[in-house]
């Protein structure tokens, strides 16, 4: 279970303040997968960081009961000058998980091959994403954060991962950024849609969607 | 250190990692390279039958803690200000590039005339540099020598890199 308890974060731009999630109270109960819905630049994805605990708030608390994913999205928690290998066990050791293991799980999953060994910085963008899918996915995770990335690889790549999922989502939950509806219906029941900071929570995903079609309408 | 945040972006993307983890592990890097380098000096100086050893171990010992701290400190409060000013790096260079002639490292302060000397002991690089100095050489005794300043610098530079670091912990890592 995640909680948000009066929640807020702005951002300092160059055209003033823009408040992402102005005073949120929410709770993301266990058991139910999300998905987030919102326009671009809403904050869909500082949603997901804060979640994470990759952001700090400007003012509330995020609690955790559950072990947390690192956010999996475009941009990436890599270090560039690592290879695919040591980036991977950096990860296992600072979330305890056997390295060899994870290891193991990973250099199969991802199907690297050499480029396993080589920087990061050599990476299609593809590839970082199946290496970050893969890492992701040989640590056990309570809940799974993923940020607009499900369209990555080919066919047949996605089709293993939508595989890997759906297994691991028989213990586990995922909130999911995504503006592939198709996508959102298969993986989510619940749905949060994230507007002019405030966030709404919907016990269906329907609602929600229907709810975030008004909203891209009205801005029209 | 003054890259640790800037150069680490993505590592401080995994919610375990924070800011304050990414300082000290560089930090740790920077004074064990130091000492290891140090060491293979010395020892190459044996090598080459000019080696020396230090008279009073403890000193050489705290004059060097000393100064890591010293230099972790302010470490501490470049890197939280180079996640805000991309160029302070460069300006930081120029800023201390006067330091390797205000330190007595080419020359020894007390050849230097007695009001020189007075100002060039408001560096506190200079008394590390002569403490070191004086644990190798037990005829060597700085009267200017003062490790409370230095000790006390360096004490005051680790506080408000820390002071710093909380302060702006939110701040310090926008979106990629």
């Amino acid at each position: 279970m995640i909680t948000l308890e009066g929640v807020s974060k702005v951002y300092r731009t160059r055209s003033g303040r823009r408040t992402v999630l102005d005073n949120v109270s929410a709770t993301f109960e266990p058991g139910y997968n999300f998905g987030v819905l919102g326009v671009n630049g809403a904050g869909k994805s500082t949603l997901i960081r804060l979640i994470a605990g990759s952001e700090i708030p400007d003012c509330g608390i995020v609690r955790r009961y559950a072990r947390v994913s690192f956010p999996l999205g475009f941009g990436g928690t890599f270090h560039g000058a690592l290879s695919g290998r040591e980036n991977v066990a950096f990860i296992a050791r600072i979330y305890g998980a056997g390295t060899r293991g994870v290891l193991e799980y990973v250099a199969d999953f991802s199907e690297l091959g050499e480029y396993f060994h080589m920087p990061v910085n050599t990476y299609s963008a593809g590839m970082r994403a199946r290496l970050a899918f893969a890492a992701c996915l040989a640590l056990d995770f309570d809940l799974y954060l993923i940020d607009e990335v499900t369209e990555v690889g080919d066919q047949r790549f996605r089709q293993k991962c939508a595989e890997a999922f759906r297994e691991r989502m028989q213990r586990s939950d995922i909130i999911l950024v995504t503006h592939n509806v198709h996508t959102l219906r298969q993986y989510c029941d619940r749905g949060a849609v994230l507007d002019n900071g405030e966030l709404t929570l919907f016990d269906d995903i329907g609602t929600a969607l229907s709810r975030y079609h008004r909203i891209v309408q009205e801005s029209l | 250190m003054t890259y640790a945040i800037t150069s680490n972006g993505p590592l401080l993307q995994l919610p375990p990692v924070s800011t304050f983890d990414v300082i000290v592990a560089r930090g740790l890097v920077e004074v064990v390279t130091d000492v290891v380098v140090a060491i293979i000096l010395l020892a190459g100086f044996f090598a080459v039958g000019r080696g020396l050893l230090p008279h009073d171990l403890p000193a050489l010992s705290a004059s060097v803690v000393a100064v890591a701290l010293l230099g972790c400190g302010i470490g501490f409060i470049n890197a939280v200000i180079n996640a805000f000013f991309k160029s302070w790096d460069k300006i930081w260079v120029q800023l201390t590039r006067a330091l390797y002639f205000c330190s007595g490292i080419f020359y020894v302060p007390g050849m230097m005339p007695d009001w020189i000397r007075d100002i060039l002991a408001w560096n506190p690089v200079l008394h590390a540099v002569d403490w070191f100095r004086s644990s190798f050489f037990p005829e060597y005794e700085p009267h200017w020598l003062d490790r409370s300043y230095l000790a006390i610098v360096a004490a005051v530079s680790v506080a408000a890199g820390l002071c710093l670091e909380r302060g702006l912990r939110r701040h310090l890592y926008e979106p990629l």
